[in-house]
């Protein structure tokens, strides 16, 4: 049984536009949220987005459903990224969340906003990750979003970074030390009552 | 606190270790408080990767891809009809094997083309490389030095693509340099007789847009939509052969070439005469065409 998306490419592919629609409502979001932590910056992440799927329409008469979808639509993605990151004259990369100041720092919450929940915590400190990703190198990045976050198992993400498993092993592991290492930071500079509660259990 | 089991326990998070090397970390974990800590820092990472707040995809996001699906169409009629026509395969190895004797000879052709043909006060430069050495030579035919060629043919100066495309068709932005060093400055009708002289009025200039890649075929390591246009201007591909003849010769001029190039080879590139950027062009263009089929399959 063909998944979900395969079925609506090979249907996109003998000419049912209306399954590309499908495609694009599935994946754009995704998409643009993966490109957006490699471009770090909205605009360009948003044409990025547009690119990989002007690709998808292109390559679809030689569509085969011998990899998952996921898996092509990210090597498309990555290779857009990729692109677009070697690109000399690149434009320096704005921050579209605002949560950095012009100098690059992560911006701090004002004071008397002082965090009640966790939240806000979670916000705090999602800024202060975000931060940290973006001074990641590029791969690393890639292959922390895509198995953590996207949940992508390694072997995809291998194969969407054309790189092997255990590159994609190191590259993830050197990642989450790093934002790892961010977040204690990040910690250490909260008072006690504002420490967020640490998550158990956390493995999947 | 980084310790020497972050790589097992970050694949532990990815479910990513073998059942026995699983369930033997999870026994030392419920057994190694500081372990478990390590652990929760780690899975916090995820976490809070998780909870980023996500931006709404754009309303109009679909409307502008459409414009450009749109663009490209009305750019391309006779690539998309052929691609339409029927379902291709990946180039197999043979093939790509066969293309490279093709290609060699192709880049023999622009060699001799660049070298020989300016100096023949006879011939139209235009005419005689978009039909000899498509995608091979500079954009008017016309030995000159390197950094002419390239700063004024490059249609979107930053891209750092070098157009590597024949005979003054297209490219907005491009045509008016192109015209300027041209000794015989030539509507573009002219220079794309048959069915390119429908589709040419029809183009649609480009938004402005970062992406160089978005309204001309780019060639890059990765594209595997322009997979078919590179193995055309070649003519690489087999299957490309039972289209009409006069296609194959039009379809080149129709379609600007780039090659994207990393920083360490535009510097490489740098360094030579514009014969030899050609012949780096054919060998990267080879090299992206073998990547293209991996990718493809």
């Amino acid at each position: 049984m063909l998944d979900e998306d395969v079925r609506l490419m090979l249907a996109f592919r003998d000419g049912d536009d209306a399954a590309f629609d499908a495609l694009f409502e599935r994946w754009a979001g995704k998409l643009l949220r993966f490109l957006e932590r490699m471009v770090r910056d909205a605009a360009v992440a948003e044409e990025l987005v547009q690119e990989t799927f002007l690709r998808v329409h292109r390559a679809r008469s030689r569509y085969a459903p011998d990899a998952k979808f996921s898996t092509w639509l990210y090597t498309i993605a990555s290779n857009v990224a990729r692109n677009e990151l070697r690109r000399p004259f690149r434009r320096a990369p704005h921050d579209s969340t605002d949560l950095e100041r012009e100098d690059g720092r992560p911006l701090e919450l004002a004071a008397e906003e002082s965090p009640v929940d966790d939240i806000v915590s979670a916000r705090r400190e999602g800024a202060e990750v975000e931060a940290a990703l973006k001074l990641l190198p590029e791969r690393q990045r890639a292959a922390l979003w895509l198995a953590a976050v996207e949940g992508l198992p390694y072997a995809e993400v291998a194969a969407a970074l054309e790189t092997t498993e255990s590159s994609v092993k190191a590259l993830v592991h050197r990642a989450r030390v790093a934002l790892a290492e961010q977040l204690a930071n990040a910690r250490a500079k909260l008072s006690p009552e504002e420490k967020p509660v640490l998550i158990r259990g956390g493995a999947r | 606190m980084t310790t020497d089991r972050d790589a097992e326990l970050s694949a532990l998070l990815d479910g990513a270790l073998p059942a026995r090397e699983e369930s033997a970390l999870r026994d030392e974990i419920t057994r190694l408080p500081e372990l478990a800590a390590r652990l929760e820092e780690l899975a916090r990472v995820d976490a809070v990767l998780r909870a980023l707040p996500a931006r709404p995809v754009p309303g109009d996001l679909r409307a502008r891809l459409q414009t450009k699906l749109d663009a490209e169409r009305s750019d391309r009629p006779l690539l998309s009809a052929r691609r339409d026509a029927a379902p291709r395969r990946p180039l197999g190895r043979r093939a790509w094997l066969a293309g490279f004797g093709a290609a060699a000879a192709a880049a023999a052709a622009a060699l001799f083309v660049m070298i020989g043909g300016p100096r023949d006060p006879n011939l139209e430069p235009e005419r005689e490389l978009a039909s000899k050495a498509p995608a091979l030579v500079a954009p008017n035919g016309i030995e000159q030095p390197r950094d002419t060629v390239l700063a004024e043919a490059r249609p979107e100066p930053s891209t750092g693509a070098i157009p590597l495309e024949p005979a003054g068709i297209e490219s907005v932005g491009s045509s008016e340099p192109i015209a300027a060093v041209s000794p015989q400055p030539a509507p573009l009708p002219e220079l794309a007789p048959g069915p390119l002289v429908d589709a040419a009025p029809e183009q649609t200039p480009s938004e402005p847009t970062q992406l160089a890649a978005t309204e001309s075929a780019t060639i890059s390591s990765d594209d595997e939509g322009t997979a078919d246009e590179s193995a055309a201007a070649l003519s690489l591909a087999p299957e490309e052969q039972d289209a009409p003849p006069e296609q194959l010769a039009l379809a080149p001029a129709a379609v600007p070439l780039y090659v994207e190039l990393t920083d360490d080879e535009a510097d490489a590139l740098g360094k030579l005469e514009l014969h030899d950027a050609g012949i780096v062009g054919v060998l990267d263009l080879l090299g992206e065409l073998d990547g293209l089929e991996a990718e493809a399959s």
